[in-house]
């Protein structure tokens, strides 16, 4: 069992997550503050840390900073500020994950869970040669079986292709046509509009939350492209 | 250099030198001058201060000859005979050997005898003086008396006595009776070496020419280099304060102190009497220094020649450095009685002017360059077209001021008219006119940057607010979202209650878009938002959003027409933001375009722009004009009663203006088109 440490000045919002939390079969540890976000981490075992960015006493920022100086425990920032130079800076600080509220519940677990997948595997064992892993996507080309956070998920011929290709060049932007010409082996004449709706549909399959996504990203009027390294 | 002109202490040091070098090369002349005086001297009876001295004492010598002669005459009334003994006695306590070093004696015509004499009984005057001189007088013939006595009274004025009695008084003569009417001979001298010395005009003499400097060839050449480099010297300190007046520590231009801003005739007057005052002080220390007749009475007037010599140098220096420093600091006479008449002259003759209305001026000015014209015509007959000549180039240079100045009121104008509320027009050398109007035009685009500013301010401000309210109510709508959650999730005995649930699930999630939309919309209207622009492909993203939306518009039965010419068409745009648009554009047609019809997407290249039209069928009426629709918290229907936050228009057009570009709506009837135009990337 895992425990997880909760940390938010809305009691409110703590006692949700608790409840979700406890549900999925996690333990909970309920903090208020910064300060006593330190402090339980120093006293027990912690194996993920949900933390509000806008606390008293110690906020967010400042509370990962600390706990990064001796622990790479997972730690997701839940605020209200939503914009870009804020994510950065918590990103940069050394959170692990970042999710603006008001937030769903489900993509709260769901990022829980995959954060927690990848830091208990953590150390595992070498990816095989045929095998393709970025972040917590890994393709292998034998099987043609791809998982996500150790999760298989079915994908049909086509939207696999298409994440191969992707995925075997990390960082590099695609256009609809070029992917059209390499995945379909074709010319691609007017069919682009295709591969838009076979990107959705693999980014629904494989993200969490389809419309930011973390791996798949749209590079909008260029192309799309595959994260070279997710945290 | 700037730093030293405004140094206190350079400035101190200068005025210290100036006055020392002043005061020691007056001293040092004049001390070098007595020297020169006696330069050819054997000796100090060898001069021609001695020669007079001496020539005075004679003198006196006569005079005692000539009173004793007077008191001989017994006629005289008893006043003038008072009078004559004083006058003696005055004679004689002059010429006592206790109170001079000169020596006589009278010899009558054989000179068996000696008549009159103040030499110490047993001396001998050959002995007692280093040189004797001779002269020969007949009292009676060389004053002109004759054996008549003289009764004038303008004799007995000139007898008043100055002293009062007589001192033990040496003339043996004087007790018998003496022949007045002979030639008598004066033999007289003064001895070379003092020894117990009288303190008398000839020990002024002889200490003098004992005290003076030896003056030699070498050191009168040696004076003359010394006193010319004391010149110079002086010159310098005085050209340093001239160099260095007006400036002030930490000042970078130089201003004009108390001194400077007294009035010029004042100030040039005041200078004339201080430094004549100080003139006719030196002189009158020269006179009475020269007029003194004994050691005692005599002032040490070298110094005081040099001081007063000194005042003159400094009061002379004073005026310069303040005649300098108006030059310098351009206020030479702006502080002076005649400038000052005249500017009351000059204001109060504009002000009668300028209170005439303009056109009239004009027409004034006119007929008097008329008038001018035709005097100067009438005076200078003959020399005919030159001076009207320079009449006329005065008018022209009169009417290029005008123009100058009225191209740069042109010129504000015109910048303000395009927006430029910075601008502000040089009033600087305008006529009258032209620069009331100049000032007014830089008034008005003073208040309206400044109500510029305050609607800066006032926007800022504005979306600050918006950002911290929604801010502020993210925090209780995530624990309403995850509440109604897990509400969900329980068992529910009332029919109802599910259903319940259901809209305030919907409602809460109305309230997330809400609150992202308003802070989107206030950041995209004031510019904080971040652009990143780069060279993007308009059908790529076109395409890009087509397989976003396609799927959800077909559920509702809307079906989409694409137009897009052949080439690319590449634009300069931030993506991300350019999505945004879209979006926005794409979830409208979602929402209010009518079930079963077409959406029409076209785009078209042309002029140096891309431009991208949506079209649609609202399904409902749209009874709000298209400006009103970009407003924000606007929508198509009044009732509110769809989904949408009313913010999508508003966003939409603030971001395509965000990167440059123009955002068009038009409603024509059921007709809802939205026309994006951006500038095309080469």
């Amino acid at each position: 069992m895992y425990t997880i440490l909760v940390c938010d000045d809305d009691k409110d919002i703590v006692s949700a997550l608790e409840i979700y939390l406890t549900s999925e079969g996690y333990g909970v540890v309920k903090c208020y503050n910064g300060k006593e976000a330190i402090m339980a981490a120093e006293q027990q075992e912690i194996h993920l840390i949900l933390m509000d960015v806008m606390m008293p006493e110690l906020d967010g920022i400042r509370a990962t900073a600390k706990l990064r100086e001796g622990s790479n425990v997972p730690i997701i920032l839940l605020t209200a500020k939503s914009e870009d130079n804020d994510k950065i800076l918590g990103l940069n600080i050394g959170a692990d994950d970042y999710i603006t509220k008001p937030f769903n519940p489900l993509e709260v677990m769901a990022r829980v869970k995959s954060q927690l997948r990848r830091y208990t595997a953590l150390g595992g064992a070498e990816a095989p040669t045929n095998q393709i892993a970025i972040g917590g996507i890994s393709i292998d080309d034998v099987a043609k079986q791809v998982t996500v956070d150790s999760v298989p998920v079915s994908l049909t011929p086509i939207e696999y292709n298409i994440l191969k290709l992707l995925m075997t060049n990390p960082g590099r932007v695609f256009s609809s046509a070029q992917i059209y010409e390499q995945v379909w082996s074709d010319v691609a004449y007017g069919s682009e509009n295709t591969v838009a709706v076979h990107i959705r549909h693999v980014r629904e399959k494989i993200e969490i939350n389809p419309a930011e996504p973390r791996y798949l990203k749209v590079v909008w009027g260029l192309g799309y492209k595959m994260e070279k390294e997710v945290r | 250099m700037n730093k030293i002109r405004g140094n206190i202490a350079f400035k101190t040091m200068m005025w210290v030198l100036l006055v020392a070098t002043v005061f020691v090369t007056i001293a040092v002349s004049w001390y070098a001058g007595i020297g020169m005086e006696y330069k050819d001297a054997e000796n100090w009876q060898n001069t021609s201060r001695y020669h007079s001295t001496e020539l005075e004492y004679r003198r006196e010598v006569e005079n005692l000859l000539y009173k004793s002669l007077l008191l001989q005459n017994s006629d005289l009334d008893y006043a003038a005979e008072k009078a004559a003994e004083r006058s003696l006695q005055k004679v004689q306590k002059t010429l006592d050997k206790k109170n001079t070093n000169f020596r006589y004696e009278v010899r009558n015509e054989d000179g068996s005898r000696v008549l009159f004499t103040n030499l110490p009984r047993g001396e001998n005057l050959q002995e007692s003086v280093y040189e004797i001189n001779y002269s020969t007088i007949n009292p009676v013939e060389f004053y002109g008396m004759g054996n008549e006595p003289t009764t004038s009274t303008e004799t007995e004025i000139t007898l008043e006595p100055i002293f009062g009695d007589a001192s033990d008084f040496i003339i043996e003569a004087l007790n018998g009776e003496v022949e007045y009417n002979q030639n008598m001979t004066i033999s007289y001298g003064v001895p070379l070496e003092m020894r117990n010395p009288a303190d008398d005009a000839f020990l002024i003499a002889y200490t003098d020419f004992v005290n003076a400097p030896v003056m030699t060839d070498g050191n009168i050449q040696l004076g003359i280099f010394f006193f010319v480099a004391m010149i110079l010297f002086a010159l310098l300190c005085l050209s340093g304060i001239l160099w260095s007046g007006g400036y002030h520590k930490g000042a970078v231009v130089p201003t004009p102190i108390w001194q400077d801003e007294i009035w010029l005739e004042v100030m040039v007057l005041l200078s004339c009497v201080l430094s004549y005052a100080s003139l006719f002080g030196m002189v009158l220390t020269i006179r009475y220094g020269l007029y003194s007749t004994t050691r005692e009475e005599m002032p040490n007037f070298g110094w005081m020649v040099a001081l007063a010599g000194t005042a003159i140098v400094v009061v002379g220096a004073l005026t310069l450095r303040t005649l300098v420093v108006r030059i310098r600091c351009r206020v030479f006479w702006k502080h002076s009685v005649i400038f000052k008449c005249f500017k009351y002259l000059y204001d109060r003759c504009t002000e009668v002017v300028m209170s005439i209305h303009f056109t009239w001026r004009m027409l004034g000015g006119f007929l008097m360059y008329i008038s001018i014209r035709f005097l100067v015509g009438l005076i200078f007959y003959y020399a005919y077209p030159i001076p009207l000549f320079v009449v006329d180039i005065m008018m022209f240079l009169l009417i290029a001021r005008w123009a100058i100045a009225y191209c740069k009121v042109a010129k504000g104008s015109e910048a303000l008219s395009q927006g430029n509320l910075a601008y502000r027009i040089d009033t600087q050398r305008m006529p009258y006119d032209l620069q009331k109007q100049a000032e007014h035009m830089n008034n008005i685009s003073l208040g309206m940057s400044a109500a510029v500013e305050e609607q800066m301010k006032s926007e800022r401000f504005k979306a600050e607010l918006i950002t911290n309210v929604s801010h502020d109510l993210k925090t209780p709508l995530t624990s309403i979202i995850n509440y109604v959650d897990l509400l969900k999730a329980t068992e529910q005995t009332d029919v109802h209650a599910t259903e319940y649930i259901e809209v305030l699930e919907r409602k809460a999630q109305r309230l997330k878009k809400l609150t992202e939309d308003l802070v989107e919309a206030s950041k995209a209207s004031t510019g904080t938002l971040s652009v990143n622009c780069e060279t993007i492909s308009i059908p790529q993203l076109l395409d890009q959003a087509m397989g976003e939306f396609e799927e959800k518009l077909a559920d509702r039965g809307l079906s989409i027409v694409t137009t897009i010419p052949e080439g690319d068409s590449f634009v300069y745009a931030d993506g991300r933001h350019l999505w945004r648009v879209l979006d926005n554009l794409l979830s409208n047609c979602m929402k209010y375009a009518m079930e079963g019809t077409r959406v029409y997407i076209e785009l078209e290249r042309g002029h140096g722009q891309v431009i991208l039209s949506i079209k649609n069928i609202s399904h409902d009426p749209l009874n709000v004009p298209a400006e009103q629709l970009l407003e924000r918290f606007v929508r198509g229907e009044d009732s509110r009663s769809s989904e949408g936050s009313g913010l999508g228009l508003s966003i939409a057009k603030s971001l395509t203006e965000l990167q440059g570009g123009t955002f068009d709506l038009i409603v024509d009837g059921d007709l809802f088109k939205a026309v994006i135009s951006l500038p095309q990337a080469k």
